[in-house]
Formats: C-alpha cells, structure tokens, sequence
C-alpha cells in the first residue's frame, strides 16, 4: 500500500514539473512584464533588459524559468505588482475559499443528483424517468455563470433572500454553491441513474429479495452501494472541474477566492501573481486528486486487497 | 391430502409473461406436491419453465410483465397467495429459500460473506446483529469455510466457495423447503461432487425437503427421492426414482434417457430428441411434445390430463388410453 | 429458379457503407430528442449564415443609438436593445457566427491532432504511447478554463487565438478517446495477421483500426462542440476571450451584468441562446451515441 503511494507520488513529480514549465511558458510569452511595465517611457529595450538583470528578471527563457522553480521550491513565488504583496501570501489568503466554494458545491450536487438518479433509474421508462433526464440535460448545458445571474436576479435582487455577493456568513455561499453545484448535478445524475441501471439487473438483487430483504432495503442498501462506486470514483475529477468551474462563479458572486483573483491579475497585466495563482492552483488540485484516489484506493475492498497482499 | 404430510402444495400454476413480442406462456397448470422431509429433482430442458415455477412459489416473479394465477399453493399448509408483502418477507429466506444457478453473481460484492449470512439471521431469528454474525460464522465453518474468512469479500473465493456460501445463506434460518436451481452447473465436476455432497448432509441434518432443478439426470439419482420432469410448462412424468427411471412412462422421459451416452456401448450413436420445443408464445393445443414425439397420435391434438399409473407415480400422456400402449424403453 | 446477381467487390463495399450510415439515420430517427437537437442545430445554422448575409457588422452590431438605448422586449425589438442602442436579437444572431465556428474549429483542431495522437499512443504502445499520455496528463492537469486564460494572454485574444486555445484544451479527450478505442483492436488477431504478411503499420491503422473506433470519436466531437461553446462564452464572459465589441454572446452577457438590476433581458436572452445551442450539440451527441451504440461493438 506505501509502495502504492510512493508510486503515484512519484509520477505525479514530473508531470508537475511539465506543468509548471507549460504555464511559465505561455505567461512568459504574454507581452508587458512588470519591467518593462515601470520603465520610463524613452528606455531602449538594453536599457531595459539592464533593469532585469539588475532586478534578477533577466537572461534567456530556461534561466528565468529555472529562477523561478528554484524560487517556487524554496517557497518564493514574486511578489505581486497590483497587490504588493508576496504572491504566496495573497495566493493562500483566498485558496481556502476557493476550496470552501468547490466542496460547498459537490454537496450541493450530490444531493441533487443522488436521489434524482435513483429516482429515474427505479422508475426507468416513466415520467420521472423522462423529466430528470431533460433536466439533467439543461443543469449540462447551462452556463453556469448565466443560472448565477439568474439565481441573483431572482433571490437576491427581486427577493432579497441571499446576499449577491462577498462572503459574509452563510448565506452568501449558498447561491454560488448551488449554481457551481446544479452544473455538476447535470454529469452527476446521468451517471448515477446509469449506475443504478445496472445494478438494479444484478443477480446479487434476486439473492437478497429471496433472503426476505425488503424492497426497501435491497434498493437503498444493497443496490446504492454498488451504484455509487462510479461516482465516488470520479469524485477526483468531479472535484477538479468544482475547482474549475469556480473560477466564473467567482466573479460572478464576487467571491474572494483565487479563480476571481486569477482573472483579474490577468486584466491587470499582474503576470507574476497570474503565474503563481495558475500554478499553484494545479498543484494543489493535482494534489488533491492524487489523495483522493488513494483514499479510495483504500477504501475499497478490492483495491485494497491487491495491494495487501 | 393432509395425511400425506405435505411441505407443499401446488394446484394449476400458470405464470406468463406479458412482453412486447408476445406473451410467453412459462408455465401451464402446473400441479406440484412434496412431502415432508422429500427431495424432488425437477427436471427438463433449458426453457422447460423451472426456474419459473421456483421463482413463482417464492413469489418473485416480477410483475410487470409477469401474470400468475394459482388455484391453491399451500406451503406447510400456509396460503402462499393470500399473504401481504410484508409477510411474504418473512417467509423467504425463513420457512422457504432459494440457491440460484450463477455463484459468481449471487453475492453481493460489497458486502462481506459474513454480513450477508448474518444479515438472513438477522432478519428472521430474534437475536441481536453480533450475536448474527457469530452465529454466520458457524454457518460457514458448517458448509466447510474457515469462520476466520467471514470478514473477507466474495471476490476472494472461488466459484465453488462462493457456492458454499450461498447454500450457507441459504440454509442459515433453517429453512423447510429449500429450492436449489442447477446449483452445480456452473461449477467444475469435482467441485459439483463436493457440493452436493454438502447438500445431502445438510439435508439430513436440517430434514429440509429439496427442490433440485437440474438438467441433469445423474444428479437427481444421486440426491433425489423423487423426479418430476418437466416439458412446456407443465410436469409430464413424476413419481419416485424407481418409478422414473425404471419404469420410465412419458416418451420425452423416454427420450432423455435415451440422449444420455452409454459409457458401455462406445460405439452406439447419440440418439438426441429430433426438433426444439415449442415456441411459448405459440403452444399449440394438446400435448405440446406432440410435434417430437415418435409415438404420436390423433389423441395427441387433445388437451392432455395426468394419467396415475400408481400410488405414487402418474404421467401426462393420453397415449395411455389407447389398449396396449407402451414405449419402448424396457423396464428394470 | 434462383438467379444469381454477381456483385463487385467495390460494389459490396460500397453498399456496406451505405447501409451502415443508413443503419444509423434510421436509429437517430427514432429518438425525437435526438431529432429536437438536429433540426436545433440546423435552425441555428441557418439564422447565423443569413443573420451573417443580411447585417452589417458596423451598420448594425457595433453602431451606436442612444436614442433607443435600454429598450425592453418589443414589437420593435423582439428582445430589446442594449445599453447602447443595439437591436439585441440582431446582436445575437449574428453573434452566432462566433459561438459555432470556435465550436466547429476547435473540434476540428483538437479532434485532428488528438485522435491521431490517440492512435498512435494506442496503436504502437510502449515508449511512444508513454510519452503521448504523460503529456495528456500534463494538460489536464492543468483546469481547461485556466490554460485557456494562460494561452489567450500568450498570444493576445482574438477569435483565431480562441479558436487554437480551446483547440488544444481539448486534444488530450480526443487523444484519451481514441486510444482507449483502438486498445481492444490492436491485441487481436487479424492484425497479428496483416502484420506479418507485410501490410504497412499506417495502413493497418487506416483499414481495421481507424472504422472500430470512428463512433467514439463521432460521438466525442459532438460533445466537443458542446464543451467548446461552454468554455469560450466562459473564457468571453471574463473578458478573456473574443474582445469586445464583437457581440460573441458570453460577453453580451458579461456587459449586460451592471444592468442587471433593472434590465435583467440583458443577460437573459444571451445566456438562453448558449443553452439552446449547448443543448441541441448535447442532444444530438447523446442520439448519436444510441444510434451508434450496436455499432460501437463491431
């Protein structure tokens, strides 16, 4: 099982590596750096370059990058030019709300998409059936930014209920939540109703009924345990598209997290606090998966038998 | 009938399945009765209405598309057709249980073995869940599994063992009628040996009467006080062991033996029954083996009734009434 | 008597291609979700060529008329005007233009690049298939809406850079997709068999592995179009996409948000044409892949 982790571990270094050189790349090509950006107006592209190589921001593109990873290892991501601060402390200032929103919203889905699943695949062929499917359709093709307006516009604005933005309390994360949510409930209740589907035809279903199980039981604990292990499998990367999809909702509720802060270094040309955010945001969900799979990996007899023996 | 000291009690079964592409008439007034402590092998071909007629005494044949009507089915002299959802709960897995034919699927993987046979106990016995679960732990060393393995999954046995397990949950309420469909067809020769080894012990132990559905003749000789053979829905030939095999009555019982090979006679041919069975959403009326049967006759086209032959043994064949009628298969 | 009708190979060919793709028609007919989608996606076709015929771009779209600025819905116009003036369904028509060709191109792109990247990976294993999908793994690692981001600042926004940066976002699907559909081919006999008798390595792929895994595929760019729609009205709605005052319809909504209060239909009828669009490219991904589905084990 330690070999297991150690493996994955292991894998996941280079890819972080290819990562970190991809992103650095493309922000690099991004024209107007934070130099260039404070020179006088007259300065010729020599005198400029001096400034960085005085500034330690010179020198070809593997220097500057490995600059940075040796920076990035030691803990030093810049500092950011809009916000004056450490790029490290204003990243880890709003990480933590971003995570908030992220998980706040698979909750949200899978109390949505849990019981409507079961619902359409035991009710496969009728009405319910029908009607969960066309609204899961509609949850899929939404923009999630545009159901959050219209959230705000009907609970915030016309009804006054939930705060339109900011993060004060706990009103104000429920309609981001549940716009970032009723998105992935649309994904999440086709695959359980599909899971569900097969399930319900196993003969495993026909033991327990003959054992006197009740119908109750054999839907809600035989079968549902079986039906969700799709769904727990992908929670890695149902989790890493909550993280994505935050990125709009954010802006959108005006939450202080790093997708909204992400997007508005970009519009402020802050190249180096966009860099650290695109970064550190994929390590940390890479991370996250890879924690992920391994806890289910444990969790799961059958995996877990393999690696134990 | 009482004297008899029936576990069961069947009179004019009749199940069809109401589908897109016709209704498949399964079983067709089916008469059925076990005695106390019996076991009866029914046998017949893949579609001859068996596991139909297990699921139906257990009441689990679903509905849509399935229509059952009954005329009486006692079981231990309690009405099967009358009780409620509830009740019928009880029953199952208690007074009457089932093995299925797939080992493979018939366990839930999630679950430990240990859990599942528990979980039966649990249900029907007034004891609490640990007290189950020790009690499950007996079970299993009872059907030859170590108790130390009741925390692992079904996934770590072999197909015989997951078998095991099945007779152990099966079996773990005491059940009075346990119904066993093709419980060894999916399982190697040696293994089949072995199970229904463990069968007969437990049957004895228990004196649980036995319904073992098989396509298989040798292990009804093996197990079976009785045969009943199944063709079409309906039972053609029942009586004891003796009855069936030796005095062996119904062309299509005639038939079966005679597709058996004979290890003696190496060089003899396969002799199969010509012709498949009739198409269940078009049975012809009269004797539905009419169409395969070397003995047909115009009486044939006739609806058929059971003809006894003895105390204990009747067949479902009008070639009886005519004067002199006999097969060719010679008696023992 | 039985007459015999000699046919040619290419005749037989040919008459099994057709009858597949007719095999298929007929199974997507019966679905009418699947039907609701196309004749969507049609319509939509339609509106955008002829909303892309009959407007001006500055005449119509981008000019100004504060006289009629902030209009509610009317017989005028049908979906109102905006904040400066702009007939709003005129804007959205044409806006269409930008929602279905990032659609249709970046599928293209990533469809193209990623399924033979896919192939190969799949096709010839080993080192080669190791690298494709660490790659993979490398870009979707990163979230799809921040490569997009970083890809825009790269190389400066517009609908072109869109267009290659959502493209790419979406090759390592494409590439997943393929390989896992030429997997289950690659181990099996008849090929053992075309390689040893000397069939050349590409023409093994083209005849045997490329038809066995065409209905994944077909199926994943469908989807494609969909998610690519999604992410490029996202991408827009942040200002990081198609730059305004092009009326790509993520922006529309994004400039309609300060009025939101009292002139919600800003935002509405944007966001309502990228649904009905997304929704008609998911439906008919879903009946493609019914209709496909007996196909999908030959």
């Amino acid at each position: 099982m330690i070999r297991y982790i150690l493996k994955r571990f292991l894998m996941m270094l280079p890819v972080l590596l290819a990562v970190s050189f991809v992103v650095y790349f493309l922000m690099d090509l991004a024209p107007g750096d934070i130099v260039s950006m404070m020179a006088p107006q007259d300065a010729t592209e020599a005198e400029i370059e001096m400034m960085r190589e005085e500034m330690g921001l010179g020198g070809t593109l593997p220097q500057r990058y490995l600059r940075y990873m040796v920076n990035l290892l030691k803990g030093d991501l810049g500092d950011s030019l809009s916000m004056k601060r450490p790029v490290k402390d204003v990243f880890f200032e709003r990480f933590p709300a971003t995570l908030k929103l992220a998980f706040a919203s698979i909750i949200v889905a899978m109390i949505i998409s849990i019981p409507l699943g079961i619902a359409a695949a035991t009710n496969h062929r009728s009405w319910l059936d029908g009607a969960s499917m066309i609204t899961a359709m509609l949850g899929l093709s939404m923009p999630s930014f545009w159901l959050g307006l219209l959230l705000i516009i009907l609970f915030s604005l016309k009804l006054g209920w939930f705060p339109s933005g900011g993060s004060s309390g706990i009103t104000s994360i429920i309609l981001p939540a549940i716009t970032l949510g009723a998105g992935q409930a649309g994904n999440l209740t086709r695959i359980t109703r599909s899971s569900m589907l097969e399930v319900i035809r196993q003969d495993y279903l026909r033991t327990a009924r003959a054992k006197g199980v009740s119908e109750n039981k054999v839907i809600y604990k035989h079968a549902l345990k079986n039906a969700l292990i799709p769904i727990i499998t992908i929670f890695g990367s149902t989790l890493g598209n909550a993280l994505g999809g935050a990125v709009a909702i954010e802006t959108v509720f005006s939450w202080p997290g790093v997708g909204r802060l992400t997007v508005s270094a970009i519009n402020t040309r802050d190249m180096t606090l966009a860099t650290g955010c695109i970064i550190m945001f994929t390590i940390f969900l890479t991370l996250t998966m890879l924690i992920v799979d391994i806890a289910y990996a444990y969790a799961d007899p059958r995996i877990k038998a393999q690696y134990s023996k | 009938m009482n004297e008899k000291n029936l576990i069961l009690d069947v009179k004019n079964l009749v199940v069809r399945y109401e589908t897109e592409d016709g209704i498949v008439n399964a079983v067709n007034g089916l008469d059925l009765q076990i005695e106390k402590g019996k076991a009866i092998g029914l046998v017949g071909e893949t579609g001859a209405g068996k596991t139909t007629t297990a699921l139906s005494l257990l009441r689990l044949i679903p509905k849509p598309p399935g229509v059952e009507k009954c005329d009486f089915m006692e079981l231990d002299e309690l009405n099967m057709l009358d009780l409620s959802v509830k009740e019928l709960e009880k029953v199952r897995g208690k007074d009457i249980s089932m093995i299925f034919q797939d080992p493979m699927t018939a366990l839930n993987p999630v679950f430990t073995v240990g859990d599942q046979i528990a979980e039966s106990i649990h249900l029907h016995e007034d004891v609490s869940y640990i007290e189950a679960q020790k009690l499950a732990v007996g079970m299993l060393e009872l059907v030859g599994i170590p108790g130390e393995r009741a925390n692992e999954y079904p996934h770590q046995f072999s197909g015989g063992m997951k078998q095991r397990v099945v007779i152990a949950i099966a079996l773990a309420c005491h059940p009075k009628l346990l119904i066993a469909d093709e419980p060894t067809t999916a399982l190697d020769v040696t293994i089949q040996a072995q199970v229904l080894e463990l069968m007969k012990n437990l049957r004895k132990k228990y004196k649980t009467s036995l319904i073992m559905i098989t396509h298989d003749l040798g292990i009804v000789a093996e197990i079976c006080d009785e045969v009943a053979v199944m063709y079409s829905g309906n039972i053609v030939e029942k009586g004891t062991l003796e009855d069936v095999f030796n005095r062996t009555k119904h062309p299509y019982t005639e038939g079966l033996f005679n597709s058996l090979p004979n290890i003696n006679d190496r060089k003899s041919m396969l002799t199969p029954i010509k012709g498949i069975m009739p198409d269940p959403t078009n049975l012809p009326e009269g004797c539905p083996f009419n169409s395969r049967c070397p003995y047909a006759g115009e009486d044939c086209a006739h609806p058929q009734v059971n003809r006894q032959i003895s105390d204990t043994h009747y067949v479902r064949c009008s070639a009886y009434d005519r004067p002199g009628f006999h097969i060719n298969r010679k008696e023992r | 008597m039985i007459t015999e009708k000699k046919y040619s190979i290419e005749e037989l060919q040919a008459y099994k291609k057709r009858s597949i793709a007719s095999e298929v028609w007929r199974n997507y007919k019966k679905s009418p979700s699947a039907m609701m989608g196309l004749i969507i996606i049609v319509i939509i076709l339609i509106a955008a060529i002829i909303a892309q015929i009959i407007y001006d771009y500055n005449v119509d779209i981008v000019q100004q008329d504060m006289m009629n600025r902030l209009q509610s819905p009317s017989s005028t116009h049908f979906l109102g005007t905006d904040q400066y003036g702009r007939d709003i369904l005129v804007r959205i028509l044409y806006g269409a233009k930008y929602s279905l060709s990032v659609g249709i191109v970046s599928v293209a792109i990533s469809c193209l690049f990623g399924s033979t990247l896919g192939l190969i990976a799949g096709y010839y294993g080993g080192f080669t298939e190791n690298i494709i999908l660490r790659a993979c793994e490398v870009f979707m690692g990163i979230p799809s809406i921040l490569l997009g981001i970083a890809i825009m600042s790269a190389f400066g926004q517009s609908l072109l850079v869109l267009m290659f940066a959502i493209g790419l976002v979406y090759v390592p699907m494409f590439a997943r997709t393929a390989r896992a559909a030429v997997l289950p081919v690659r181990d099996q006999e008849y090929i053992e068999a075309a390689k040893v008798s000397g069939v050349s390595n590409l023409s093994i792929i083209f005849t045997h592995v490329l038809p066995n895994s065409m209905s994944p595929i077909i199926v994943q760019i469908t989807m494609g179009v969909a998610n690519g729609i999604l992410t490029a009205s996202s991408l827009s709605f942040l200002g990081l996409g198609v730059p305004v005052p092009a009326p790509e319809w993520g922006a529309m909504l994004s400039s309609g948000r300060e009025f939101i209060r009292d002139y919600s239909y800003l935002t509405f009828f944007p966001g309502l044409a990228i649904m009905i669009t997304v929704l008609a490219f998911n439906l008919m991904g879903d009946g493609l892949r019914d209709a496909l589905d007996p196909k999908l084990k030959q």
